[in-house]
Formats: C-alpha cells, sequence, structure tokens
C-alpha cells in the first residue's frame, strides 16, 4: 500500500531551482535511498517531506492527503507519523532521557510508558543505561545512535535520514546500518539519502538518482547498476569505463562501435554513423586465459598491458589495464594469482555484448 | 583612616541592631528594584519569544529602537516619568507622584529594554536546528517556543540580572520620581527615621553629603550584599540551565 506520493514538486530559492517536477512513491515498509551528489536537491526534498520546507509548485501526499493543504490540529496529527534524523543531529539540553521523551511528551504518552520506550530504544541502539548522560557531551556517533533511538522511540511510520552516516567512520556506520535494519524488522517506511553508491545499493528496495534537482533514474538496485539510463547514474553508480564513439554498422538490434582504435560490439539499437556514449561495469570485464583455446562465445576480445592492480576490499581486485581500450577490471585475488598477473604484464580481456550499456549522455 | 574605620565599626553596629531607618530604607529599595524586575522580566521575556517567533514590517528597526533603550540615561527617564505623572501631567490624577509605585515604573522603563534586548539576543542564538528537531519530532508551535526558550535559560537569566544590577544601583530616576522622602515617628525609644521613597542607593549621596558616613557605608554594605546574592543566584541557575537534567 501506498505511504507517500510526491507529485511534480519543484522548488525554488529566489531565482534558484534546486528542485525540478519530481515525482516519487514510497510503498508501505519500504526503502527508498535517494543517491546524488551534493547539491542535487536530497535534503531539500527531505525537509519539502517533513514539511519543514513549502515547495513552489507540486503536491506531497501522506496516505493520500495532501500534506500542503493541511492545517493546524489536522496537519500535525499527520505530521507525528513521521520524523527525521538529520546529518548532523543537534542535542536538545538536559540528559539523554529528556532528549528521547521530547517527542512523547508532545504526543502526551504517559510518563510511565515514556520510561518504558526510551529503555528500550536505547537498548536498540546499544545505549543501555546513558539516560541520565549529558546529550551535549556525547561524541559524533553516539549523538547520531541516540538521534536514532529518538525517532525510533516515536515509533512512526515514516522515517527520514539525512545522510546519517556521512560523518561516521565505517565502525559506526555499519551500527546505523544495524539500526537501520531494527527499524525495518518493526515496518518502518524509510527514505534514507547518501552519495555513498554502496551505501543506496545495500540498503535500498529501490534507488532514486537526483541530479541538479532533477530525478534521473528510479528502480531496484540491479535496475539502476545494470540498466543505468544515463551516464551519470552510469558513474555514480560504479559504472568506471565509459567510453564515446560513433556506430559504424548496426544490423538487427546489435551494432558495432568504433572507440578511438578499438571495435566494440553490443546489443542495442543505435543507427550507424550516431554518436553514442557506452559503458561497462568493471566486474563485467573478463579475463581471458590465453593456454586454452578460445571459446566463439568471446566477442570483443582486447589484448591490454596490467597497469596497475589495487585491493577493492574483501576477495576483490582491480586491475588497470591499458590498450586500444583503457578499462578498469574487478577480478576475484586467486583469478589474478591463478593467471600470475602482475604490473607490466600481457593480459587478453573480453567485454561481453549483453553487458554494454548504451547511455544518454 | 581612622575616620574610616570608624565608619564602618559604626556602619556595622547600626546594621547588626536592625537599626529602623537602616532597615526600612533597605527594604525599600528592595521592595520597588524587586518589583520592576520582576515585572520587566514578565513582560519582556514573552515579548521577545513573540519577536524572536513573528515576522512583521520594521523588525529591523524596532531591534535598533529596544537596544537604544538599554542605554537610557536614569535621569531622563527618572525627568519623563516625573512629566506624565507630575499633579497638571496627563496622568497625574493617578496621584503617584513621590510614592513606591512611581519608583517601580521608573526602573521598569530603565530594566524593561535590557531583558527584553538580552533576551531576544539568546533566542536569536538558539540554533534552527534546535526548532526544525523540535518540529520534526512532532512539537506544535507553543511545545517549540517552550524549548527554545528552556534552550535560551541561560542568556535570559543573564538578562534578568543585568536588569536587576542596573536598577539597584541607579540613583537618578527614583530620586527624581520618588523625591528621596524619610519621615520621623515619635516612638518609645524617641524619635526614629524612617524611609518612604528612600533607598539605599539614593540614601549614600543623601548621608555623605549630609557628613554621616556610618550610614552611608552600611547602606553601601547592603548594598554590595545585595549584589553579592545576586551573583550567587546567577552562578545557581547558570549551573542547573547550563549543564543541567531539568526536563521540560
Amino acid at each position: 500500500m501506498e505511504l507517500l506520493r510526491l507529485e511534480e514538486v519543484s522548488k525554488c530559492f529566489g531565482t534558484r531551482e534546486v528542485l525540478s517536477r519530481v515525482s516519487l512513491s514510497l510503498e508501505e515498509g519500504e526503502l527508498l535511498t535517494l543517491l546524488g551528489p551534493s547539491g542535487a536537491g536530497k535534503t531539500t526534498l527531505m525537509r519539502i517531506i517533513n514539511l519543514l520546507e513549502r515547495p513552489t509548485s507540486g503536491r506531497v501526499l501522506f496516505r493520500g492527503r495532501n500534506l500542503l493543504e493541511l492545517h493546524g490540529e489536522e496537519l500535525l496529527e499527520l505530521r507525528r507519523r513521521m520524523v527525521m534524523v538529520f546529518q548532523k543531529p543537534v542535542m536538545f539540553s538536559g540528559d539523554v532521557y529528556h532528549n528521547l521523551a521530547f517527542g512523547l511528551r508532545v504526543r502526551r504518552v504517559p510518563e510511565r510508558e515514556i520510561r518504558r520506550r526510551v529503555r528500550e530504544a536505547l537498548e536498540l541502539v546499544g545505549m543501555r543505561g546513558y539516560e541520565r548522560r549529558d546529550a551535549k557531551t556525547l561524541s559524533g556517533g553516539e549523538a547520531q545512535r541516540i538521534a536514532f533511538a529518538r525517532a525510533m522511540v516515536l515509533e512512526p511510520e515514516l522515517v527520514l535520514l539525512d545522510e546519517p552516516t556521512t560523518s561516521l567512520d565505517p565502525v559506526m556506520e555499519a551500527r546505523v546500518h544495524g539500526i537501520i535494519a531494527k527499524m525495518r524488522e518493526r515496518g518502518m517506511s524509510i527514505i534514507l539519502t547518501t552519495h555513498k553508491q554502496e551505501e543506496a545499493l545495500t540498503l535500498g528496495d529501490r534507488i532514486a538518482v537526483l541530479r541538479g534537482g532533477r530525478l534521473e533514474q528510479v528502480g531496484t538496485p540491479a535496475e539502476v547498476v545494470y540498466h543505468p539510463r544515463s551516464r551519470f547514474v552510469a558513474e555514480f553508480t560504479g559504472m568506471c569505463n565509459i567510453y564515446e564513439g560513433r556506430v559504424v554498422e548496426s544490423v538487427d538490434g546489435e551494432c558495432v562501435v568504433r572507440v578511438g582504435e578499438a571495435l566494440v560490439r553490443l546489443a542495442g539499437g543505435a543507427g550507424a554513423g550516431e554518436r553514442v556514449c557506452l559503458g561497462i561495469r568493471p566486474e563485467d570485464v573478463m579475463l581471458i586465459r590465453t593456454d586454452v583455446p578460445l571459446s566463439r562465445r568471446h566477442a570483443n576480445l582486447f589484448t591490454g598491458v596490467v597497469r596497475q592492480i589495487t585491493p577493492r576490499g574483501g576477495a576483490m581486485l582491480r586491475l588497470r589495464i591499458s590498450g586500444p581500450l583503457e578499462v578498469l577490471a574487478d577480478v576475484p585475488r586467486h583469478v589474478v594469482e591463478k593467471m600470475h598477473l602482475h604490473p607490466g604484464g600481457e593480459v587478453v580481456f573480453s567485454l561481453k555484448r549483453s553487458c554494454i550499456r548504451l547511455l544518454e549522455d | 583612616m581612622e575616620y574610616l574605620l570608624e565608619g564602618i565599626q559604626r556602619a556595622l553596629l547600626l546594621l547588626l541592631s536592625f537599626d529602623p531607618y537602616v532597615v526600612s530604607t533597605a527594604k525599600v529599595q528592595l521592595m520597588v528594584s524587586t518589583s520592576a524586575v520582576v515585572l520587566a522580566a514578565a513582560a519582556a521575556i514573552p515579548l521577545a519569544v513573540a519577536f524572536c517567533f513573528r515576522e512583521f514590517p520594521l523588525k529591523g528597526f524596532l531591534l535598533t529602537l529596544i537596544n537604544t533603550g538599554m542605554g537610557l540615561p536614569p535621569v531622563v527617564v527618572g525627568l519623563v516619568v516625573f512629566v506624565f505623572f507630575m499633579s497638571k501631567g496627563p496622568l497625574g490624577f493617578l496621584g503617584l507622584i513621590y510614592t513606591k509605585e512611581i519608583m517601580v515604573i521608573a526602573q521598569f522603563i530603565l530594566a524593561f529594554p535590557i531583558i527584553l534586548s538580552v533576551s531576544i539576543s539568546a533566542i536569536n542564538a538558539v540554533p534552527v536546528s534546535i526548532r526544525e528537531t523540535a518540529l520534526t519530532l512532532g512539537a506544535g508551535r507553543r511545545e517549540v517556543m517552550m524549548l527554545v526558550l528552556r534552550e535560551a535559560a541561560f542568556g535570559i537569566i543573564t538578562g534578568v540580572l543585568a536588569g536587576a544590577g542596573r536598577v539597584f544601583a541607579e540613583v537618578g530616576a527614583i530620586l527624581t520620581v520618588g523625591g528621596n522622602i524619610a519621615y520621623s515617628v515619635a516612638t518609645e525609644q524617641g524619635m526614629v527615621t524612617l524611609s518612604k521613597t528612600r533607598t539605599l542607593s539614593t540614601a549614600i549621596p543623601l548621608e555623605t553629603s549630609k557628613g554621616d558616613i556610618s550610614s552611608a557605608i552600611a547602606f553601601g554594605l547592603i548594598l554590595l550584599l545585595i549584589t553579592f546574592i545576586l551573583n550567587l543566584l546567577t552562578n545557581y541557575l547558570r549551573r542547573r540551565y547550563a549543564g543541567g537534567a531539568a526536563q521540560a
């Protein structure tokens, strides 16, 4: 069931348009990540949903009701079903308990119930026993977790998380991801903004990519990663091999593109003579063993020289290969070892036709 | 030097014996100045909240006027109040001239802009993110105001105490409107002088000019004691609100 819908939302600050006709929806229990660089309009969009900003035009529907047309108690009642956690959370003067109890007190929850829910929320974020700590003396990571607890204690239907891990170290980031998982277990719907593609891909049920206030693409992580609509989306989601070229041949849904001196064959419709942009993910670059006969399935075979090998975390290595076609390839460590690859060594690689994407520039 | 020591000795004697003249003068001072500060705070703090939470034309100009009010010369304030309340003045029919009430009015005018201005600064200094966090946690307008007021409490207390410091120390306004009046009554112990509108601050220059240094020193010591208590209070409240575990 649909929880939130944005229709053609635009926002201008003076003459500067920061959001342009953004339409989005969020299902109950869904986690939608808003991915985009700084200045893409992510935070403004969150602030509009949370009614901290009014859009210049468009509609914000929460459970089918336009928030922008509601006033007084009716608006407050709907607003209390959502909560936002800011990138740099601020703590109110006083202790942690006061901070967590604030939202419940304004909802007139009995003090006994407040005590129970505060204790439970602190346990969920791994900060049991912090009730009497002065909130102003918490570290950045602690304050972030208290901000999560302050939101969770309200048991909202919608949680807006504005770049919650941007200023955190990897350990704290993992903890915050754990807290987000607990929020989901409790049925909360979440919109999370981030500029980290990995975070967007691992956490989101769907990803909305924003660029300069415009929505570039919305889809599941697989759709966005493997079928990026534009060069921007491709680059932002880790498709680091992007080339510009000209179609030299186009037959039956397949075309051949000249990129520099290389000819790349790919599945896709483009007219001969047309200038195109194409991309392939680094994990779709296949290294080919030259000591066994080449299969006919191996299309787009190129020879290059390994220039650099860098660890990618886990068991993956990234190879920078130069040649007629410069590529970055993500390859398992054991493959590199088995093929005795080293900087300066020659390598043959293949680009699978079906993995090469035509991108809007 | 001997004269000064003798003056201090006699002053302590006056204080410790609860001399009726000294006690009544201190009472008038406390009654007038405390009332003025309490009333000024009661009016200025809600006004500061309204000022900060509403947008209206000429807001900046009004703030400049309020800030100008912080430096009002007490004698001029006294003169203006006197002109308004003198028997032929527009408010003369109230018959307040040379009473404690008019002294409260004069000191209210002196304390009010100080408390208002400092409170506005304190409220404006509360980060917008505090208001926004409160809003996102579901607070209504009134609850946001209360939270911001609590966050600004430290600055507001400073403003109230600055206002108190101003009125307890000033002479010009209350001297002009109050008349510095004392009267004598016959008691079993003989004639006793009591204060009607004489305060510690107005009595000091008078007794000094009369050559009664011991009384002047006694009044001065009480004023110092009041200042000391005000500072103790400031520190206590600062500790409570700045570091505190107090709940909204």
